[in-house]
């Protein structure tokens, strides 16, 4: 992995950009979907300012620890506190304002076997390590599908923000309130 | 649920969801060092205490991550925030045990509880560790 | 509107944490003011008016259940909608809540599950 394409900027394909782990995509283009797959432990977290009408998304993959901020500082979409504080400030960048941002989260699951402890599992970290970026910052959750065993696909639709959560044989809208018809 | 996985459950929760503190390791014994102390006790179908005890300079850099990096410390003082912890831990621990009956559970007290220790719990966190223990149940 | 709202719980952490947690749930907030225990509440209801109560349980002096019955009889503050917040688990005692129609979020908590205890209470979403 490049760390400095942590900002995915492939081309869109059939308006599909495609973020990977440790990668950030950010979109003003209503006609372009940003999508990430394969959420196992990682987190996905997607972000929309309906008024300034950007979203995107951001792959994360660690909790930031004392012994990674030189990584985190090549590479920071990679873990869940830098990779949020970027995504803010990508948002930002493009007009979005934090009392208007709409976050929905993905992932955090279980993946290994049944002898490890699950309090002791990175998706379960992942998921504190948000909790506690977002109190830091006094930033709600607006809908979350985490934990379990399952793999997740998240996309976000730049149009009208909607986000759908994919697993395997089902696929919905994740907090259907103001981004769903 | 047994006495030292409802501890240690009630532990993780407590620290998870209020001081956004993730567990790294379970001890059978607490590491030395000074600590600071509180208990809550509990009646009703069954009685007995819950204790927990956590160094003081981890109860600190709890209450500073309460707050976003940069910004002055809230202005907790340790022996609350170890007092509400004791609150929450023995809300948790008492139903995971005893099931969801009714119980009163007291003001926590800043001491270590008297009674026998009973089970013990110690959780290991990046910046310290909690010690949860049961005592005297009746 | 605003809503000024009282937060009851002896625990100073807690009160802060609740506070902030109000702050942060995109209801347009007032004033917020804190309480020890359920006697100073009491004080503190009758000398101002709120738009929402959030109490603990487990308090000295007067404790939350017993201020829930105080506000309850007292017809000046029998419209404040009340969220309680606190450990207890017992089963009849958050059937007894919910019959009264009072919320209930549960210590340890997520600032979303505060959200929608509050939203139901005050019958108002952000």
């Amino acid at each position: 992995m490049n760390a400095s394409t942590y900002i995915a900027r492939a081309p869109s394909q059939h308006g599909l950009r495609v973020v990977g782990i440790g990668q950030l995509v950010i979109s003003q283009d209503p006609s372009e979907t940003i999508v990430t797959y394969g959420l196992g432990s990682c987190l996905g977290v997607t972000a929309y300012d309906r008024l300034a009408r950007v979203g995107g998304l951001v792959h994360v993959q660690l909790p930031l620890t004392p012994a990674q901020t030189d990584e985190a500082e090549r590479w920071p979409a990679k873990f869940v506190e830098s990779g949020v504080a970027l995504l803010f400030r990508e948002m930002y960048a493009k007009g979005a304002r934090k009392e208007r941002v709409e976050l929905r989260v993905a992932g955090g699951a279980r993946t290994t076997g049944e002898s490890v402890d699950e309090v002791f599992e990175i998706g379960r970290r992942n998921v504190v390590a948000l909790k506690k970026v977002l109190w830091q910052n006094g930033v709600m959750i607006r809908a979350h599908d985490l934990a379990g065993t399952t793999s997740r696909t998240l996309s976000i639709r730049i149009e009208d923000g909607m986000v759908v959560l994919a697993t395997p044989g089902t696929s919905r809208p994740l907090g259907g309130d103001l981004s769903c018809p | 649920m047994g006495e030292i996985d409802a501890l240690r459950t009630a532990v993780v929760l407590a620290m998870e969801r209020l001081c956004f503190a993730s567990a790294e390791g379970f001890a059978d014994e607490r590491p030395s060092g000074s600590t600071i102390d509180a208990s809550v006790a509990f009646t009703g179908p069954s009685s007995g205490a819950v204790g927990i005890s956590i160094p003081n300079e981890m109860l600190i850099a709890l209450a500073a991550d309460l707050v976003p990096p940069g910004e002055p410390p809230p202005d907790i003082a340790s022996t609350d925030l170890v007092a509400e912890l004791a609150n929450i831990i023995c809300g948790n621990v008492v139903p995971r045990i005893f099931g969801r009956q009714v119980y009163a559970l007291s003001p926590p007290d800043l001491h270590a509880a008297s009674q026998p220790v009973q089970a013990r719990a110690v959780v290991m966190f990046g910046n310290g560790w909690v010690e949860a223990t049961l005592h005297g149940v009746s | 509107m605003s809503l000024n709202v009282i937060v009851v719980d002896d625990s100073a952490t807690m009160r802060m944490v609740i506070g902030r947690a109000l702050r942060m749930i995109g209801l347009p907030i007032g004033r917020i003011d804190e309480a020890p225990d359920g006697s100073a509440a009491l004080i503190a209801l009758r000398a101002h008016p709120f738009d929402l109560a959030m109490i603990d349980i487990n308090m000295p002096k007067m404790d939350g259940l017993a201020l829930i019955d105080a506000v309850s009889k007292d017809a000046t503050l029998a419209h404040v909608p009340i969220v309680v917040v606190s450990t207890e688990a017992s089963e009849a005692r958050l059937a007894a809540l919910n019959e009264r129609g009072i919320r209930f979020v549960r210590k340890p908590f997520d600032p979303e599950q505060l959200l929608d205890a509050v939203v139901a209470a005050i019958g108002r979403a952000p």
